[in-house]
């Protein structure tokens, strides 16, 4: 079965991955604190899916909760990515 | 010019007088005024004091609305806060809170699992704050306090003070704290207002600051450095803007993204973002002060931030608990200190107003450049909770009583106090004090075995690891599961391994440079 994501978030994801080996699949549900995805890495993923798609995250968005599984992240991505396409405003808290 | 306050919640009056109507508190979306804090933390008091005033309030909760309207409401009640980690193993949280003799609780969502298991200890009237706590957790007597919003209507005049000033002393509590214990117990450290108000007046003239300041708040509340960030904040009327630990690891989004000009950090913190190069030069333009405190900070650190936020102000600050948040401060040259190899370890500077040092010496007499710091004076601190875990820690010299930080220090005549090291084996994790021996203990109690932890450096920062002595096969996943039940995350080893043997130096003393060896190489082949 393929992924349920892009090649762009495959490739995205297992760089911050050091625990997955390149042929070993990514599975949807699989915890990806396993594989070596810590806070830092999370920050760091999240800045290259945002260059990858063109999308900024709003702050609640940034939480452990949204990175616990490949599944969590790309719904994240996805649903940001189908805003900006529609025009939808993602609202962005700004600061004063 | 008007004296400072000696009891700790009328910092925050000096806050609400100077911004009644401005930002106190933010979270997330939601934000509340000085007037709405004070009003919620009232109502609040009023409720813990129905029925007799507890002497000890546990704040069962996270960076949430509980744990800071809490703590106030805690104080406006003439009580003592004691903070418990929702985090934390329920074990754990269980011992302190005897220990601490708790008669109340405020409790919040995250804390809600814990909050059964709690009840059965509440002394007295036993009043438990939940507001947002589930049915399921929540106890059927739980105090139907006003939610959030309900209460933040404006009114005419502020209410009275719930307990009277004339029944409340600045030797009580205003907080316990409980720190790793070299015993295999956690110490209570309880700290009077005296304290803590010494602290605050030595502390907030070294800032200019005024309401229009944001404060970064990342440090939980079971941490003193949290101590710093709320209350210098509000004392000066300005907002604190509460983080999570993923979103303070992105500064340049979060403290850009709210108008945070007084950064608080752990040198580990900031070495992490190091590692990965998240704070590039010049990216933190906003930053006016930061505030470096918890742990020994490296000049390449010091530096590397001082490069991200060119604007800033960087204070090196240290202390231990006992000694109220932090005793002693550096303030970063405002030209590079080019003398200084990116090696060496930022100066801990000279000791705050109020506070007198004394350098003890391994021959049991004061010494002149290099010794045990030992400080007295009003910040410290009146003996733990427990008298048995006073044994050793205090020095008798000059007809004062000083307390013995276990550091190592030399003074240095130019940069004043230079932390060297610790006499003992109690270890820093990101800020938090971790006593090895509390660690091996549980390992040993749960093996049957000798174990040894210890500390190592990676390049993300430094790591707990442990190896357990055996020649059986051992249940080194039970002994983690184990160890999870017991003790918080902080001090759990990353990785736990078997040996046969430990080698022995030649005084007949674990070889710490062998472990060494063999972390740096398990971790490496992992």
């Amino acid at each position: 079965m393929a992924a349920p994501w892009d090649q762009t978030f495959e490739t995205e994801l297992r760089r911050q991955l050091p625990g997955l080996s390149a042929d070993a699949e990514l599975t949807p549900q699989a915890p990806l604190a396993a594989y070596g995805l810590d806070s830092l890495a999370t920050i760091a993923l999240i800045a290259r899916l945002e260059d990858a798609y063109g999308v900024r995250l709003p702050d609640e968005a940034i939480a452990p909760e949204h990175f616990r599984t490949a599944a969590t992240a790309w719904t994240l991505i996805s649903r940001l990515t189908a805003a900006t396409a529609t025009g939808t405003a993602t609202v962005t808290e700004r600061g004063r | 010019m008007t004296a400072d306050p000696l009891l700790l919640d009328h910092w925050f009056g000096k806050g609400l007088t100077a911004n009644p109507d401005g930002p106190a508190l933010r979270i997330g979306a939601a934000s509340w005024t000085y007037r709405e804090l004070d009003r919620i933390a009232s109502a609040w008091a009023a409720a813990l004091v129905e029925g007799g005033r507890p002497a000890r309030v546990g704040v069962l909760a996270s960076k949430s609305f509980e744990a800071f309207a809490g703590f106030l409401a805690v104080l406006y009640a003439g009580a003592a806060a004691v903070p418990l980690g929702p985090e934390t193993p329920p074990a754990r949280n269980l011992a302190v809170a005897e220990a601490a003799g708790i008669g109340a609780l405020i409790c919040d969502p995250a804390g809600a699992p814990q909050l059964p298991g709690l009840l059965p200890l509440l002394r007295g009237a036993g009043r438990v704050i939940a507001p947002r706590v589930d049915e399921r957790y929540r106890p059927d007597n739980a105090v139907p306090v006003a939610e959030q919003a309900a209460a933040s209507a404006p009114g005419p005049a502020p209410p009275p003070a719930v307990v009277p000033d004339a029944q409340r002393s600045p030797d009580d509590l205003a907080y316990l704290l409980f720190t790793s214990g070299s015993t295999g117990t956690p110490k209570g450290v309880p700290i009077s207002h005296r304290n803590v108000c010494a602290f605050l007046s030595a502390i907030t003239p070294r800032y200019e600051l005024s309401p229009t300041d944001v404060f970064s708040q990342v440090c939980e509340p079971t941490f003193d450095v949290s101590v710093f960030e709320t209350w210098t904040c509000w004392a000066a009327g300005a907002c604190l803007r509460v983080l999570t630990r993923l979103q303070a690891l992105d500064p340049v989004r979060f403290a850009n993204n709210h108008g945070v000009t007084v950064w608080t950090a752990t040198p580990s913190l900031v070495a992490a973002l190091q590692a990965r190069d998240l704070a590039p030069p010049g990216t933190l333009p906003g930053i006016r002060y930061t505030v470096l405190a918890g742990e020994p900070l490296s000049v390449a650190t010091a530096r590397y931030w001082r490069r991200a936020a060119p604007a800033s102000v960087v204070d090196n600050l240290y202390g231990p608990t006992e000694l109220t948040v932090t005793c002693t401060g550096y303030r970063w040259p405002a030209g590079e200190p080019a003398r200084w190899p990116d090696s060496a370890t930022v100066p801990i500077g000279e000791p705050n107003t109020g506070l007198d040092v004394l350098l003890w010496g391994g021959d049991g007499r004061p010494a002149e450049d290099r010794g045990e710091l030992c400080v007295c004076g009003p910040q410290m601190f009146g003996g733990y909770l427990d008298p048995a875990d006073d044994h050793g820690r205090f020095l008798e010299h000059g007809g004062r009583t000083w307390y013995r930080t276990g550091d190592q220090v030399r003074r240095d005549p130019r940069d004043g106090l230079v932390h060297l090291g610790r006499l003992d084996g109690q270890v820093k994790v990101r800020g938090y004090r971790v006593e090895l021996a509390e660690v091996e203990r549980a390992l040993m109690r749960l093996t049957g075995s000798p174990a040894s932890v210890l500390l190592v450096d990676r390049p993300s920062g430094p790591v707990l690891v442990a190896f357990v002595m055996a020649h059986r096969p051992l249940d080194l996943e039970g002994a983690r599961a184990g160890l999870a039940a017991r003790l918080p995350a902080y001090m759990l080893p990353a990785q736990l391994w078997q040996v046969a043997d430990f080698p022995l130096t030649a005084s007949g003393k674990v070889d710490q440079r062998w472990l060494v060896g063999e972390a740096g190489r398990l971790l490496n082949s992992g």
